[in-house]
């Protein structure tokens, strides 16, 4: 009698050589885009809890905040020789309340008034991407449909990437489009509006290139265009522009230490708008094979300019105004883990994040807004592979 | 290459011509790579190579070569050594073709041209430093041919077949009877015959010994694998048989591991993760394939 056997392996050895292996050209064909050799189903929770407000920056209302529970559903498949498949569920279950605006305390400090009432919403989010593979690249096209009580979007997406006849170079462009509809509920908080649209125009240019065997870098630039309701109907004192024009530079290098197995990996982003915000975001993450195990710690730091419009307690005598804690001048610091093994065709995942911000982190000068947000972020999944 | 040559596709009836055609295709691309790299060719790239050696002129190589060489440079660096291609000129004195051992008192000297770090190798040429030098791609050469063969019929789109050079296997999905294919793993102590029988569907089988290509002297029956550091055929295990994504990894590691004393070898190919059996050279089975197979 004889058995099947099941080859999969990634020690450091193998990966060494295999590392050596990717010149040759028996082995190119390996590394032209192909369709996943299996069918790979996976589903994802991750539980989103942010931090209550301090006591002290609440003028009224409860200072507990957002929970959201995320759980994602998705299901991959090759089709015939040069096609996959791939369907994406996700629900996002919501509860908590929010900043409605920001007042003068009796201290003389900008304070809170929170959106009193709980808030309980569900959305729910499908999507369907087709991709169609060549020897030098692939290209996709993904719809999706996102609906919840206040909220319908609708978007299409188009990705093409190529690679270089020697397969070190990958040039990367996408292109989307959105289309969104802002029903606000009213029974909540007071809201000025009933029905409102907006539209979303993003795309992306990028360029990857492998330096040596273990070393490779990227760089991309996107740009987003929106035009239509913009403002936070939940929101007493927000007013902004219906336009939002949005540039984004991003840089990435990933390095393979072949004697610790091990990768490095940075990255960098730059943004800019035409509402006067500016920011940077910088990551360094550690990618360390254990065996089947990998585990990989992050590092995040990010700085924002404030919008031109906003001031901690908006000055609605302006054509625009926002007193709206994401428009502020702020630091961020993530610090998260992530781990991944791999059963034969079973990969289980978990990872947990801690995300806090401050005024006094930001690179930016900026007036301190009260509602700034710390969170904690957990996440477990589960995916099987089969032919 | 020092063998046999056989490829199997699994195809439609219609397909006929087609297949005929990328077989010819096959044969001529393994052809090609023996004139480059068969050190039984006397008009051989690497015959060239060697005859140049310790000459100062280098030989311009072809970008082929050139990687295959730097797997080669890797190999020996992760060998400690012990995977060395110029080890090659110790076959001046083990005749393996003969069966004989001629002048044992030459191997101090030639002890001297062994060492893969006298090889300078460039992206376009190849010189060996040390007069009497020669390079011998075996444990790599055959393995990555059985590799080119095999993405050759995917590329033509066949995901169904098998490809043997001279016991070094590439089976590509499964058989004609949509099985996984079977490969016999040959008895050291009676080639002839199979011990055991694996299944494997898209992967390789390469299989090392010291059983065949022997020299016997009075009791004593040396291997063809020659140890780089003594210049004596190592004394460690009759064969090592590996399973790796393809075949140059699969035949790397278990040349390695067949020129490692028995423990050391068992070490080797659980570091490499990677399927294995082990035939000690007292006849014992060792590995995870022996659980597996039968």
């Amino acid at each position: 009698m004889s058995k099947l056997i099941m080859l999969r392996t990634d020690s450091r050895l193998v990966r060494s050589l295999g590392a050596t292996l990717t010149a040759l050209p028996a082995y190119q064909s390996a590394l032209a885009d192909a369709p996943p050799a299996f069918t790979e189903v996976g589903l994802r929770y991750s539980h989103y809890s942010e931090d209550s407000l301090p006591e002290e920056r609440v003028i009224f209302g409860s200072p507990s905040r957002y929970d959201i529970d995320v759980t994602q559903l998705w299901i991959e498949a090759p089709v015939g020789g040069a096609w996959s498949i791939a369907l994406d569920v996700q629900n996002d279950a919501m509860s908590g309340a929010s900043p409605w605006f920001v007042g003068l305390g009796l201290d003389g400090e900008p304070g809170v008034i929170m959106s009193g009432a709980s808030i309980e919403d569900n959305r729910v989010e499908v999507g369907v991407t087709t991709r169609y593979f060549w020897a030098d690249g692939n290209a996709g096209l993904a719809i999706s449909h996102s609906e919840e009580d206040d909220y319908e979007a609708l978007s299409f997406a188009f990705d093409v990437a190529w690679n270089s006849a020697d397969n070190s170079r990958t040039w990367t462009a996408s292109a989307s489009s959105s289309n969104d509809n802002v029903s606000p509920v009213k029974e909540r908080i007071p809201v000025f509006i009933d029905e409102e649209s907006l539209n979303t125009q993003s795309m992306y240019f990028g360029v990857s290139q492998i330096l040596s065997q273990t070393k490779i870098v990227r760089i991309g630039l996107s740009y987003t265009q929106s035009e239509g309701y913009l403002t936070d109907p939940y929101k007493f004192a927000d007013r902004r522009p219906d336009t939002h024009d949005k540039w984004t530079l991003s840089a990435g290098y990933r390095q393979f230490m072949v004697n610790m197995d091990a990768a490095l990996q940075a990255d960098y982003r730059y943004y800019h708008d035409d509402w006067g915000t500016d920011s940077h975001t910088i990551e360094i993450g550690w990618h360390q094979n254990l065996g089947k195990h990998v585990l990989a710690p992050y590092l995040r730091y990010y700085t924002q300019g404030e919008a031109d419009f906003f001031s901690p307690i908006a000055d609605r005598s302006q054509p625009f105004y926002a007193d709206d804690y994401r428009l502020s001048s702020y630091g961020a610091l993530t610090a998260g883990v992530r781990w991944t093994v791999q059963f034969g065709d079973w990969g289980i995942e978990a990872q947990a994040e801690r995300y806090r911000s401050n005024n006094d982190w930001s690179l930016f000068d900026g007036d301190a807004a009260p509602a700034l947000v710390d969170f904690w972020r957990a996440t477990v999944g589960l995916s099987w592979r089969f032919d | 290459m020092g063998g046999p040559a056989k490829v199997l596709v699994v195809h439609s009836p219609k397909d006929v011509t087609q297949v005929k055609r990328l077989l010819n295709d096959v044969e001529r691309r393994l052809k090609e790579l023996e004139q480059k790299w068969s050190r039984y060719k006397p008009d051989s790239l690497i015959s060239l190579i060697n005859a140049r050696a310790g000459s100062g002129i280098a030989t311009e190589v072809d970008a082929e070569t050139y990687h295959l060489l730097e797997v080669c440079r890797k190999l020996w660096t992760e060998s400690d050594g012990l995977f060395d291609p110029t080890a090659g000129v110790l076959r001046q004195v083990w005749d393996f073709q003969r069966g004989t051992l001629r002048e044992p008192e030459k191997l101090p000297a030639l002890l001297h041209c062994i060492g893969f770090d006298r090889v300078r190798v460039s992206s376009s040429t190849v010189q060996l430093e040390k007069p009497h030098a020669e390079l011998d791609l075996g444990g790599v050469g055959k393995e990555y041919a059985a590799d080119v063969a095999a993405a050759m019929l995917r590329e033509a789109g066949y995901k169904n077949g098998l490809v043997e050079l001279a016991g070094d296997i590439v089976a590509l999905g499964h058989n004609p009877n949509r099985s996984p294919w079977q490969v016999g793993i040959r008895d050291p102590a009676s080639p002839e015959q199979s011990h055991m029988t694996l299944e494997i569907e898209n992967a390789a089988v390469a299989t090392s010994g010291s059983y065949y290509r022997t020299i016997h002297q009075g009791d004593h029956q040396y291997s063809h694998l020659l140890d780089p550091r003594t210049g004596w055929p190592a004394e460690g295990p009759r064969s090592a048989t590996v399973i790796a994504e393809n075949c140059l990894i699969a035949g790397a590691v278990s040349t390695v591991a067949c020129l490692k004393k028995t423990s050391e070898a068992s070490e080797w190919l659980e570091e490499s993760g990677l399927p294995w059996l082990l035939v000690s050279a007292e006849g014992a089975l060792l590995g995870p394939l022996c659980q597996k197979s039968s």
